[in-house]
């Protein structure tokens, strides 16, 4: 690097970055960061839409060193770079949207937490490495690969704070029952990402309740909105309960099937109450998956149209608040699988 | 922006293929055709917003367009 050009200052004038400086990826710095994978560097892993630049090992590998990962978190970007290029995720179109979601990241297995991956106190906030920067590289990966660039290729409103970085795992110490992805059928020594195109966090605090049938009627309300896309098409949701939530349940003797169950139950709105406002539209309502008479306001409009779109875990500190992610309307599967370590 | 990607697509296979997009989403569809190789492929450009129309309000938009639509068909 010549002494004359601040290395921070050349990424960021170069809209190489996320507004933040970035680790300068010196050739020195990418061998080392290589050296966390067993893959071949030159291997192909797939073009990022829309921009359409391949991501290789060798190039993910720059930008989860530019993000500031340890070379240990590497097999996690790079699985979760191929797990985002499912033709179900439809990446292309959260590029360009207008809306702000954000690929979160669920990874469940033990190397989540042999590189301390943390799904605690504060796993959606500031303060853990992993967290911070494995979230960052896919980010990066989707601005310099990709170009989502708000105001070239991403026409999103607002973004989102999400966009920096939404990556955790569960916590799966304090939490009372099997892992996201041990109910999707996983071991609980397979290393699996779950990925899901959601909204940054609402909360639903509930310091009242004790027992799961009133505690659900409030997290159930959280996940239901006039101007939340969950109640006008077909859209994917994450809700996070913490411990203190799912151990109410849990020590109810709810599992978290029963518990996903019910949420899908609740969780909804009558016509009555929906057509007075938001994304409201009879077309709309006609064209949902499932049956819904826009001319009956007594109908019941369930805010998950098919189970599989609700990603239930358990994740944050001690306290009692539940963290609902609502989705996008687009049409994104959230996608899961194994990663190489 | 699905709608250029299945233009692209579409036009692969040999299949006359266009964009109706609305304004707001111009650099998006521009962007997108030339990062997948096909700069200034004509498209349909509608006024934004189109989804708080009523169906009336539609269907003259509709008619507004459609000959730009049946155009870019023809090739």
């Amino acid at each position: 690097m010549n002494e004359r050009v601040d290395e921070f200052e050349f990424f960021l004038e170069k809209d190489w970055s996320d507004g933040f400086p970035v680790v300068t990826p010196t050739e020195e710095r990418i061998a080392r960061m290589l050296t966390g994978t067993k893959r071949n560097h030159d291997e192909v892993i797939g073009p990022i839409p829309p921009g359409m630049e391949i991501a290789t090992v060798r190039n993910v590998a720059v930008h989860a060193l530019m993000a500031g990962c340890r070379l240990e978190y590497l097999p996690v970007v790079l699985g979760a770079t191929e797990l985002m290029l499912r033709d179900e995720f439809n990446v292309n179109g959260v590029q360009g949207t207008m809306h702000g979601v954000a690929p979160m990241m669920i990874v469940n297995g033990p190397y989540a937490a042999e590189i301390g991956l943390h799904g605690g106190n504060g796993c959606l906030g500031p303060g853990f490495r992993a967290n911070a920067t494995i979230g960052r590289a896919i980010r990066l990966i989707l601005m310099n690969l990709g170009a989502g660039i708000p105001g070239v290729s991403s026409m999103t409103i607002f973004g989102m704070p999400s966009r920096f970085t939404y990556c955790l795992t569960e916590n799966v110490e304090d939490g009372p029952w099997e892992s996201l992805s041990a109910s999707k059928g996983y071991l609980p020594d397979d290393n699996v990402i779950t990925m899901a195109m959601v909204e940054s966090p609402r909360f639903c605090f509930d310091d009242v309740s004790d027992e799961p049938d009133r505690l659900l009627i409030g997290i159930a309300d959280t996940m239901t909105s006039m101007g939340s896309w969950n109640m006008h098409a077909r859209s994917d949701m994450v809700v996070a309960m913490g411990p203190q939530h799912a151990g109410i349940c849990a020590n109810a003797g709810w599992s978290r099937a029963d518990v996903h169950r019910r949420l899908c139950e609740l969780a909804g709105r009558k016509v009555r109450d929906l057509k007075g406002g938001g994304n409201w539209r009879r077309e709309r309502a006609l064209a949902l998956p499932i049956d819904v008479d826009p001319d009956d306001d007594d109908c019941f409009v369930p805010t998950i149209k098919n189970p599989e779109d609700l990603q239930l875990i358990v994740a944050g500190g001690w306290g009692p608040c539940t963290a609902v992610c609502h989705g996008w309307s687009g049409g994104s599967r959230a996608v899961h699988g194994k990663y190489q370590v | 922006m699905c709608s250029v990607h299945d233009t692209v697509e579409f036009e692969k296979r040999g299949i006359p293929s266009t964009t109706i997009i609305t304004e707001a989403f111009k650099k998006a569809a521009d962007f997108q055709f030339r990062g997948k190789g096909m700069q200034g492929h004509p498209y349909v450009q509608l006024p934004h917003p189109v989804s708080n129309l009523q169906p009336g309000e539609i269907r003259e938009l509709t008619l507004r367009f459609v000959d730009e639509v049946a155009t870019h068909l023809k090739g």
